[in-house]
This record gives structure tokens, sequence and C-alpha cells, in this order.
């Protein structure tokens, strides 16, 4: 019998090879372009008369991010793109936001991601500097009028591989007005929405906290690396920067304690719910949603139309709400605050389908109709100047306009969100975060330790 | 002499189609575990040794491992892990030890009826677990924090501090998997003859005698096995701590398997994740090796 083991050894070596030899082929990014498309060289806007009866079908997918009032934009952009062209079909593909992250990120390191993905640049960016998008430049170029502005995101050596579609606006700090209008703090909140305290916020907190001791004045959290954008906004309105432009890190200054002291001051006199350091976002849009948290810290702007849709669909108790810039220590300071950067789409080289993907993303450029859709379901700006926005409220109307402004003045996303070490950049953050939110350390050694990471990463690049 | 040979040849020859046939049976089984096991762990020692990250990878001998001796995030899923280990595993090979013995005397019903009991928790998706844990420890709006506010007692979170969060999360995975230990205990002490337990009785030894002198050594070999399997389980620890606290306060309550996960799908280090795959697998398979090892013994035949 021993001498039989051969046999499943020797079908384990093939195996073995077959499959090693699998994933060298699977793992050339310098796949050539699919035959099929091939021909179509330099037009891309031509019509489906000249080009639809000459090709091969061509099947491309497309991931974007589930947002309430989306998908039947996305779904008549990809019927448009059929129709236009026949020969392409465009296949969807909806992604919740707690699980597709990790798929994109297994999707790129596996040479397995969609034609077209739609996300914020701060997670594409990864994939733009590892040199898996495709270069869109001509398509760019050839719809350039129909963009606000210049575009900077995703731009490598005068290269496009990203196209920015939306923005989200400018972190701030939402209010239930109608929990402080119950409480009797409605007359503490700043006049002039852009400039208080950190003393002014905190006796807002305790004279909420002293009218009812069952509501949460604010929350914090820190139970995962999504959570630091509204930190990030406390600092930098505060006048802290981030990063030198040495690429060292620049935040160990004694603004950047008072913003600590305050957060502390916070969980000290008991003015959050309970357990800042494992909370994470979600949490506290449950207390948010409830009407039980008079100040909502991690919100931006674009977060108003989710919290009318919300009450619309009945999930969220129904309440005035308005936004408030972050305070500062002494509420004199710019009100800088931080954006997470555009939101659009990129392309992907390894399936081969470049000619294809371009004349979809032409379909997308030249309709306004399909990002007037998106843009007004979530309440996002458009970058696109053929874009009109019709909110369903007139207070949504109105916030919106405030946050247009407000973010056209002050946001920044120029703080390290867009470079490529920012995924590892953040990751320094929140783990000392969490310490010194549970007491293990002070906020100097809070610094000190995420200081010391930082710079190890920015040394690294 | 030649028609012994013959004999031997015929022989040889269906010894050899019976070896066939069995192999083809095991073929499919067998192309199961190349692809699905034997390739993605050999790949996954090869990764180790690479710069695996999104778009990339290159080869960077033992930097990997170098960087698991200094990464601070690793030493405290470590002792995460073995603090996970050191609550659930004992729990987990005497509490359904105790119980199977206890149920023995008991009628069919009651067997029955216990064992479902112990083992609905098991079935339970550990996810809706976890959100009917949140609902009542949330320490935002859990409904024990609730309680407290009434009381008017100052509410804390027990997720905050590693001493109280690995604890309760051990528990809630305890609890998960008594059942199937239950069952496999029962399996066994059902087995031992009828006439050890008559002969100890005989002899005047108490219903504890028998549990040390009879059952333990009879269904020694049974909680070697529970006990390597939950050893195995405990150390992939992941689902609860993960969706609990997230490994937090700064990775107090982190595991390595959360380690592994949030380096590979979080940051996209995949090579570094590999490379804490590797050391998971020895770390296991020193403690399994250690464990039969102590444990070993003459079998005891009935």
């Amino acid at each position: 019998m021993k001498k039989a083991l051969w046999i499943p050894l020797l079908i384990l070596a093939l195996l073995l090879f077959v499959f090693t030899g699998c994933s060298s082929a699977s793992d050339s990014t310098e796949t050539p372009p699919d035959a099929t498309t091939g021909d179509q060289s330099g037009d891309t806007t031509g019509d489906s008369e000249s080009t639809g009866n000459t090709q091969e079908d061509v099947t491309l997918t497309a991931w974007y991010y589930f947002e309430e009032g989306t998908a039947e934009w996305y779904q008549a952009w990809a019927d448009a793109v059929n129709e236009t062209y026949p020969w392409i079909t465009v296949e969807l593909e909806e992604l919740p936001y707690d699980s597709g992250p990790e798929k994109f990120t297994v999707a790129c390191a596996t040479n397995t991601t969609p034609d077209l993905y739609f996300d914020g640049f701060s997670r594409i960016s990864p994939a733009v500097y590892g040199d898996l998008c495709l270069d869109v430049t001509d398509v760019v170029t050839e719809h350039q009028d129909v963009f606000l502005g210049e575009i900077k995101d995703g731009v490598v050596d005068g290269k496009n591989f990203y196209i920015p579609l939306q923005d989200g606006g400018g972190y701030a700090i939402t209010v239930n007005m109608t929990l402080a209008e119950e409480l009797g703090v409605t007359d503490m909140l700043p006049e002039d929405w852009t400039q208080w305290s950190y003393d002014d916020y905190l006796e807002i907190c305790r004279a909420a906290k002293a009218a009812d001791p069952s509501i949460y004045p604010t929350a914090l959290y820190a139970g995962s690396s999504s959570a630091d954008a509204a930190y990030y906004n406390l600092f930098i309105a505060n006048g802290v920067e981030l990063v030198n432009e040495d690429n060292t890190a620049a935040f160990n200054t004694p603004e950047a304690l008072e913003v600590l002291e305050f957060l502390k001051t916070i969980i000290d006199e008991e003015l959050c719910a309970g357990g800042p350091a494992t909370t994470v976002a979600e949490d506290i849009f449950e207390y948010w949603s409830a009407g039980r948290l008079l100040f909502c810290m991690p919100t931006a702007f674009s977060n108003a139309a989710s919290f009318y849709a919300n009450m619309e669909a009945g999930n969220s108790a129904v309440f005035d709400f308005k936004l408030l810039a972050a305070p500062t220590s002494a509420g004199d300071y710019s009100p800088d605050c931080v954006t997470w950067g555009t939101y659009g789409v990129c392309a992907f080289k390894n399936n081969g389908n470049d000619e294809a993907i371009k004349l979809a993303l032409g379909v997308m450029l030249e309709d306004p109709m399909y990002q007037n859709g998106i843009v007004n379901a979530i309440g996002k700006m458009s970058l696109l100047n053929n874009t009109t926005i019709n909110y369903p409220t007139e207070e949504l109307t109105e916030i919106m306009e405030q946050g247009a402004e407000y973010s056209a003045n002050y946001a920044r996303s120029d703080f390290g969100i867009l470079e490529s070490w920012w995924t590892d950049f953040r990751e320094t953050f929140y783990p000392q975060l969490q310490d010194f939110y549970v007491g293990n350390i002070d906020a100097q050694t809070m610094l000190d330790t995420w200081e010391a990471g930082a710079n190890g990463v920015l040394g690294a690049q | 002499m030649r028609r012994s040979n013959a004999r031997t040849v015929h022989m040889h020859s269906l010894e050899r189609r019976k070896s066939m046939w069995a192999y083809l049976f095991l073929l499919p089984w067998f192309v199961m575990f190349c692809v699905f096991y034997a390739y993605p762990f050999v790949y996954g020692i090869v990764v180790s040794f690479t710069d695996f990250t999104l778009g990339s990878m290159k080869w960077n001998g033992l930097q990997n491992y170098r960087q698991i001796f200094s990464d601070y995030a690793f030493w405290r899923s470590l002792l995460g892990t073995v603090c996970y280990c050191a609550i659930i595993i004992p729990l987990e090979v005497f509490i359904p030890l105790w119980a199977a013995n206890t149920l023995r005397p008991h009628g069919r019903v009651f067997n029955t009826l216990t064992k479902l009991l112990f083992y609905i928790p098991g079935i339970v998706c550990s996810v809706v677990m976890v959100i009917v844990w949140k609902f009542i420890l949330s320490p935002g709006s859990g409904l024990l924090n609730d309680l407290l506010i009434k009381l008017e007692i100052t509410g804390f979170s027990i997720f905050d501090q590693a001493v109280t969060s690995i604890p309760v999360m051990s528990l809630m995975i305890v609890f998960t998997c008594l059942g199937s230990n239950l069952i496999i205990y029962c399996a066994a002490i059902n087995g031992i003859p009828a006439m050890y337990y008559e002969a100890a009785e005989l002899d005047g030894a108490t219903r504890r005698q028998q549990f040390h002198k009879v059952t333990i050594p009879m269904v020694h070999s049974t909680v070697i096995y529970v006990l390597v399997t939950s050893t195995i389980a405990t150390l992939q620890v992941f689902v609860i701590p993960q969706l609990m606290t997230g490994g937090g306060p700064n990775y107090t309550s982190s595991s390595l398997l959360m380690m592994i996960y949030n380096s590979a799908f979080v940051g996209g280090q995949f090579g570094y994740a590999s490379a804490i795959g590797v050391m998971l697998f020895i770390i296991t398979a020193l403690v399994a090796v250690v464990q039969f090892r102590i444990m070993r013994r003459d079998q005891i035949e009935y």
C-alpha cells in the first residue's frame, strides 16, 4: 500500500503546480486589451449606429455603495449605456458600507476589481497610487466643460485616474433643536454659528444634563479607525496641522492638547454616552435617531439629507436640527473644517475593457440626469456644472446652501487624506485615543505616542 | 512454484484494483482539500515572505516576521488570545463533562431536554447573539444602562477595560459552545458499560469517586479530543470580540485572528497578515502537540 502513496502525492504536486501557474498568470497587471474592444481607439463618443453592430458584447461591472434613493439612478445610467452602445452591458452591484471597503481591498489585492468603482477618493487613492486604475485623461479632457473646476484628486504625472463627481461638504456639529428647546438651552447656542468656544459647548452640555439626566448632551466615539474625521475637524478648527511640509507629524502642539483636554472634560463630567473608547459612529447615530442626543459630532453637511430621509421613512424620531461649526478653545479661531474629499468614480484596467469603460463614463458625464438624481438623493454637493439641486424640503435646501458656502470657504482636504500614506497614518491615531479615553494615558502621552507612530508611517514613505 | 507466482501476481493485481477504487472515491475530497486547504496554506506561507499590498507583491524576506516582533498590537493581541484561552478552554472542557456526568443517571426525556437547552445557543448565529447582547449591555442605549439610570446609578461600559470585557465576551463564547461538547461527552459516557459503575457502587464508591475513578479514565480520549478542538477554536476567536469591541481599547481585547483580518482586509497588508497567520499556525500546532504529550496515557479498552 505504501508504494501507492505516490498517486495522491503526484495529484497534489500537479494541483499545486496548476494553481501556482494560474496565480502567476493572474498576478500580471499588464493584461493586453480585450480583443473585442481593441479596435475602438480614439472615438469615445461614437454612436451606436456606427459601432454597435461591429462589436462583440462587453459586460462591465460597476460597484457603488448603498444609499437610499440612488439605485434607480445608477440603473438608469446602466440602461442608457446599453441603449447608446448595445454591445455594452453594465452590471451593477450595490455594496453595504460595513463590508464593502473590505471587499474592495480584497478585490484590489487579488486583481478581481470591477471595471468601474464609485466611492470616496480617500478609499480609492490606494488603488490610484498602486497603479491599478485606468488612465481616463481623454474622457476628462473631452468633457472638461462639465466640471465645475480644475480636477486635483487622482491626478498622477498629469494624468487622471479618477473622476470626482460629488463633494461631501465640511464637517460640522448637528444640534437637535427640538431637544434643545425642551431642555431650555436654545438661548445658549451661539448666535454666530461658526464662533463658539469649548467653554460654551461644555456649559450647554452641563445645562442639558442638569435639565434631563436621561439624555446625552453629546457622544464621543473611538471604536474604529473610521472614528477619526470628527477629531481631525476639532484639531484643524483649533489651528492644529496634522503633517508638516517635510512629511513629519505636526500635531503635537499646545492647541492639540487643548482639544484633548476638552474631550476629557466631556468624559470626566459624564456629558457623553458611556464607553466612548469602544463606541462606533453607528452607535451615535442610534442615539441621535432616538432623539436622545443633543450634539451629534460625526456629521458632515451631507448627513443632513440622510437625517431627513430617515425621518421620512420612520426610522428616526422627528425633530428639527441645525448644523454648527466645531467650537474652538478661545472661540475666535478661523473655523477651518475637514472635508472627506470628493466622491467619484475610477476605472480598473485589469479586465481590458478600456474603451467600453470610457464610453460608459462618457454617457454619465454627458447627461446631467444621473448625477442630478444621485446628489439630490444623498445630499452631497455636485461637482458637475450641469446638475440642478432640488432638495425635498425648504429646511434641507437652506441647510445645504449654508453647507455649500461654508465648505467652499473653509473646508479642507489637504491634511493628508488624499495621500498614499493616509490609510496607515489614521491607524496610528485611534488606538491611542482609546487608551486616552479609558484613562490609561494622559493627553501629552497620547500625543507623544501618536506622534511616534505617525512619524514611523510618514518616514517609511 | 509457477502456480504460486501466478496467484501472487493475481492477488497483487486485485489489491491494486481495490486501491485504485479507494483512491478514486477519495479523489473528490482530496481535490477539495488541495484547493481549499493545501494550496492556500502553502500560498499563505509564500505570501508571508512578501510585501503583498494593493496591486504589488515584492519579496521582502523576513521583514514581516521582524515587524511582528516589534509590533505592540501583535503582542497585545497575543496576550488577549491567551486570556481568552485561559477563561474559555477550562469552562468548555469541564462544564459539559460535569453536566454529562450529572445527566447519566437521569431518564431519557430529561437528558434530551437538557441537551437541547445547552445546544440551542450554539445554533444561534453569533452576529444575532452579539446584537442581543449589545441591546442589553450597550453603554449608551442598553437595557442595563437604562436600568442603572433609573436607579440613579452612573452607567458604565463593560467593554472599555479588558479586565471586564474579556471575561464577559469569553462567557458569551462559552455559552455558544457548551452544547456540542455536552453531546460528545454524553455519547462517551453512555458508552461506558454499566457494570463498571455497578462494581464501583458495590465497592461503596461515592458519586464523586465514581466520576474520578471510572468516568474520567474511561472518557480520557474524549477529553483530549474536546480539549484540543476547543483550544484550536479558541486560538481563533474572532466574531464576538470583533463585533463587540473591535479589539479595543488599544488592542487590549484583540485576538490574533482579528489582527490578521484587520491587517489584510482593512489595512491591505496581506503579506504581514499572512506572517501573523503563520505565527498563529505555529502557536496552535505547538499547543496541540504539548497537550497531546501531557495528556498521553495508555488507552483503556472495554
